[in-house]
């Protein structure tokens, strides 16, 4: 979709055009996917966020003064979003991510290879920071550059790249430990 | 890439893509949504809209017309070097006219946006600056933990507080985006019952400006007793200025707020190193480190300053310091303005070692401003850098011995 379509829709959402806001949302809805489950990793309360996302972006499109900075807006109102979530059912993360594991590990005898490998992602996936993860994602999963990254989430570019640098070294060493196993 | 890299790029990339009930989530979503009536917003924004575009056009025209005079002064000099010399003279007047109404243009803009020349003001909703001479600056005071822990999900570097802490803590932050590259803030004055934040615009002129369109991210944390309810936002050319508009210089300003150990107590603005990483936040580990520190045993610190344009902060923990060895306590922090690219400065415990970090992109080359220098708050002259890793921030170690040798 080319940029000056997703603007145009953007525009006509800012002043209220709810069929352009609707078309916007079926452009990005994958976007606000990924950054929620970038950070919550469970698919159940990735979509809750998805939805408390969208429900927002509608209610503050009219405040939104550049276009050029949806993306940020955007990224924005989906983080907070996930945290939303995770305060609202009170418990952090990290105790998510302990469910996934206990839950991985029972399971993974009955699951097939591939959704086996989509586990043990999962959860060296779990073993990083949400915020490490998201950047991560932006950079493997959606190929933008450190510099692209630091436009989007404010995140310095030798920053972002450090970050990456460390995660990717923590999965690495998930996936040797998991090999020793 | 290596092939891990690749591996995990694929893997990633399924996983994330990776969902069956996305769509009907989004549809479920988008038709249970409360619609709104937008009647009378929409009045406001479309007549912005149509006042941009009208700008945008008229700007247009005029460009035009200046563009085709010049064409017409050029054609002239071709024919006839009688008609040219009276023709320059006329398209010359022209385009001042021409850049007069531009300027007049310009200044309509800013009356129309409700900017002040050189000033910005938060907006109601206490997150937005607007800034004349084609600077925007997006800002935001944290001063709830609500806030702060929306901006630590961009920003992992800000102070990890609980609420107490934060409420019973003397700071404020303020966290910001420039849309620039090259500006920096420079000063925080409290002046008529206000609080200002003074940036400098280091690139000198509005066409360079224009050109490097880039966001700037920073945040400041300031003692409550230095703000005012009011905050205003003021931006000066260059940092030579300062002194021009009246204002008190960063270094002249609170220092004994750190010296006399309040930010030890608030804890915000010291970091130190253990094997286990970076910490933050912790007086009496940090007085457990400068005891160690003193009986010889191995540690660093950074005594980063109050007023942190950048996330400096992150310097110790992509550098090897651990593994340097450095014995430093921190007893001192100076703070060089301008083009020193300076954002620590660290003796040893014998008041010889230095150590000084800097981030990549700036300057290669450090030198202590002369005034400082002169005035003794600095002993050594650095004028040597080198670069640990392609990837990290750059960092400059440097041992001052009595002749003034230094070793990296």
């Amino acid at each position: 979709m080319a940029k000056r379509q997703i603007k145009k829709y953007i525009n006509k959402a800012r002043i209220g055009n709810d069929e352009a806001f609707d078309q916007l949302i079926d452009i990005i809805k994958m976007d606000i996917y990924k950054i929620a489950k970038s950070r919550l990793l469970n698919e159940e309360d990735t979509l809750d966020a998805v939805q408390e996302s969208i429900i927002s972006m509608y209610e503050n499109i009219c405040k939104l003064r550049n276009v050029n900075k949806f993306y940020n807006w955007m990224t924005i109102i989906v983080i907070n979003a996930c945290n939303d979530i995770a305060k609202k059912r009170s418990k952090n993360i990290e105790e998510f991510n302990e469910e996934i594991i206990d839950k991985d590990s029972k399971e993974k005898k009955e699951f097939n290879d591939s959704l086996i490998n989509k586990l043990i992602l999962e959860e060296a996936l779990s073993k990083i920071d949400k915020d490490d993860r998201m950047l991560l994602m932006f950079y493997y999963s959606e190929g933008y550059s450190a510099k692209e990254i630091e436009k989007l989430t404010g995140i310095k570019e030798n920053t972002v790249r450090s970050k990456i640098m460390r995660a990717k070294e923590k999965i690495k060493e998930f996936y040797k430990e998991q090999e020793v196993n | 890439m290596d092939n891990f890299d690749m591996l995990l790029k694929e893997d990633l990339k399924k996983y994330y893509q990776n969902t069956t009930l996305l769509n009907d989530v989004v549809v479920n979503t988008l038709q249970k949504i409360p619609r709104k009536d937008y009647k009378s917003q929409n009045i406001k924004i479309i007549n912005l809209n149509i006042i941009d575009r009208v700008i945008k056009i008229l700007v247009s025209i005029i460009m035009s017309v200046t563009v085709l005079s010049y064409g017409a002064i050029k054609t002239a000099e071709i024919y006839e070097k009688y008609q040219q010399n009276h023709a320059k003279a006329d398209t010359t007047q022209n385009i001042k006219n021409v850049l007069n109404r531009v300027n007049l243009l310009s200044r309509n803009i800013d009356i129309a946006n409700g900017e002040i020349d050189n000033v910005g003001k938060l907006s109601e909703e206490n997150d937005m600056v607007t800034f004349v001479n084609g600077v925007w600056i997006y800002c935001r005071v944290i001063d709830s933990i609500e806030k702060l822990r929306e901006n630590q999900g961009l920003w992992s570097n800000l102070p990890q507080m609980t609420e107490e802490e934060l409420k019973e803590s003397n700071i404020i932050i303020f966290r910001g985006i420039i849309n620039i590259d090259g500006v920096q803030i420079e000063d925080i004055i409290k002046k008529d019952n206000k609080t200002i934040f003074v940036f400098s615009d280091r690139l000198g002129d509005s066409t360079q400006r224009e050109s490097g369109n880039r966001n700037y991210a920073f945040y400041v944390i300031v003692p409550k007793d230095l703000c005012a309810e009011k905050f205003e936002f003021e931006f000066i050319p260059g940092t030579d200025s300062i002194e021009k508009y009246g204002f008190t210089p960063m270094s002249q300003l609170d220092l004994n707020y750190i010296k006399n150990n309040k930010a030890l107590d608030e804890n915000c603005l010291v970091e130190y190193c253990t094997d286990e990483g970076i910490q933050y936040n912790n007086v009496d580990s940090i007085e457990e480190f400068i005891k160690k520190s003193e009986n010889g045993e191995d540690t660093a610190f950074r005594y980063v300053q109050y007023f942190d344009a950048d996330d400096s902060k992150l310097l110790i923990t992509d550098n090897p310091l651990f593994e340097e060895k450095f014995k430093m306590v921190v007893i001192d922090v100076i703070y060089l303005k301008g083009k020193y690219n300076f954002y620590e400065t660290h003796y040893g415990t014998d008041g010889k070692a230095v150590f000084c970090s800097y981030i990549k992109g700036y300057d290669t080359i450090i030198s202590i401003s002369q005034d400082v220098f002169e005035k003794g708050t600095v002993s050594y002259l650095l004028t040597r850098s080198y670069e640990i890793d392609d990837m990290y921030e750059k960092l400059f170690f440097a041992k001052c011995k009595d002749d003034g040798v230094f070793n990296n």
